[in-house]
């Protein structure tokens, strides 16, 4: 029935010391306001004595006074003393607790570090390395395949496509406006020869040759 | 308007009818209600925790209209009180009475921010320095009545959010806050 494990803070033997030395500077500081409270009346009488021309008691009073003072002053020494050493604990304190996160920190790193070999870690890039080449290699040998074999049957297709649209090209030229085109003819012709290199290139370059001057004498009479 | 020292009165304060406990169940539940309220206000402004029956209380009589509250009178405010939760008798004869104008929950919450706002996770105080030390002045908490800290203390410590303990017999009581 609900929590019986009641998580109250732990009390350590530091925090008795701290306990105490707090119950010190507050009882201190209540004898301070004693002596203060002395001394001041101490002062009144040595004034009123003095008025009453009572010098001896008047002298008297000073004196205790005086007393009341010094032991003032060290009390407010002791004061100082519970002050630091109040402020030294505290120090202490958290410098222990820097020092154990710290440690802790540490542990964890360590730990989590123990699980990765060093040597594992080596064999996983070699073999990222490996599988990474011969992938490479494979990229390489289909990319040459490619380019290998078909490449000459690609450009053989592309020679005859080429001559095709070419011959296409011609039988059109009446149906549009003639002369520009004429033009434009006179202007491919030129282009041909370049072609020339390859043999079978020549060969298909004159039958275009001859094809497009044939064409070419149809629609001049005309 | 009169005054109890710094405290303003309220009107009601200067009608003789409202010394007299009324007979009538209306009138009488209006009287109290105005009385519970100027009880609570009263207390909290002058910091009054405890109220005794038999003691003089400067708000119980009025001098300027010749009247003043009879035990009977005051006994049944300050039951009022009680079982609206606002004040707790002390003794069984019903002579004294402490004045919760903070619930002890709320002192519990007060505590609570006091030592937010000062930084004392996991750290020591005596429960004198939470009195009447440098951090508590300006706050509800300076001069707090010792037996509502106290409770309010105990309450917290049932929670887990502290841990009263003492050190040598001549340590202040004190107490540890968790982090």
């Amino acid at each position: 029935m609900g929590n019986l494990f009641v998580k109250k803070p732990k009390v350590t033997d530091v925090d008795k010391a701290i306990l105490s030395l707090k119950t010190q500077r507050r009882k201190l500081g209540l004898y301070q306001q004693q002596l203060e409270a002395v001394i001041e009346a101490e002062k009144q009488a040595a004034r009123d004595l003095i008025k009453e021309k009572r010098k001896e008691r008047a002298l008297l009073a000073l004196k205790k006074k005086k007393a009341q003072e010094d032991l003032l002053k060290q009390v407010d020494a002791w004061v100082l003393n519970v002050e630091q050493q109040l402020a030294d604990i505290e120090l202490a304190s958290k410098q222990r607790a820097v020092f154990e996160s710290l440690r802790s920190g540490t542990e964890a790193i360590k730990a989590i570090q123990s699980e990765i070999n060093l040597d594992d870690v080596q064999k996983l890039m070699d073999d990222s390395a490996e599988a990474k080449a011969y992938q490479d290699e494979i990229n390489a040998i289909l990319g040459e395949k490619l380019s290998a074999e078909d490449e000459e049957e690609i450009l053989a297709e592309f020679e005859t496509l080429e001559s095709q649209i070419a011959i296409q090209d011609m039988p059109e030229v009446p149906t549009t406006v003639p002369t520009p085109d004429v033009v434009e003819e006179t202007l491919d012709l030129p282009e041909v020869p370049k072609k020339a290199p390859v043999a079978a290139n020549a060969e298909v370059d004159d039958a275009e040759i001859a094809s497009k001057r044939k064409v070419l004498e149809e629609p001049l009479p005309a | 308007m009169q005054t109890l020292g710094n405290f303003k009165l309220p009107p009601f304060f200067n009608y003789p009818p409202y010394f007299t406990l009324q007979p009538v169940r209306d009138t009488r539940e209006k009287q109290v209600q105005l009385w519970k309220e100027l009880i609570l206000d009263y207390c909290k402004t002058q910091k009054i925790s405890v109220i005794g029956l038999e003691e003089e209380f400067p708000l119980f009589s009025n001098p300027a209209i010749e009247r003043s509250l009879t035990h009977e009178a005051r006994e049944a405010f300050l039951a009022a009180l009680v079982s609206e939760g606002r004040a707790e008798w002390l003794d069984k004869g019903h002579r004294k009475c402490l004045i919760l104008w903070h619930r002890i929950q709320d002192w519990a919450d007060i505590l609570l921010n006091f030592v937010k706002d000062n930084g004392l996770e996991d750290s020591v105080m005596t429960v004198e320095e939470i009195r009447s030390g440098p951090e508590s002045r300006g706050t509800d908490l300076q001069g707090v009545d010792r037996i509502i800290l106290m409770r309010a203390l105990k309450l917290l410590e049932h929670k887990g959010k502290l841990a009263i303990f003492k050190g040598t017999s001549a340590d202040d009581e004190g107490i540890k806050f968790s982090r």
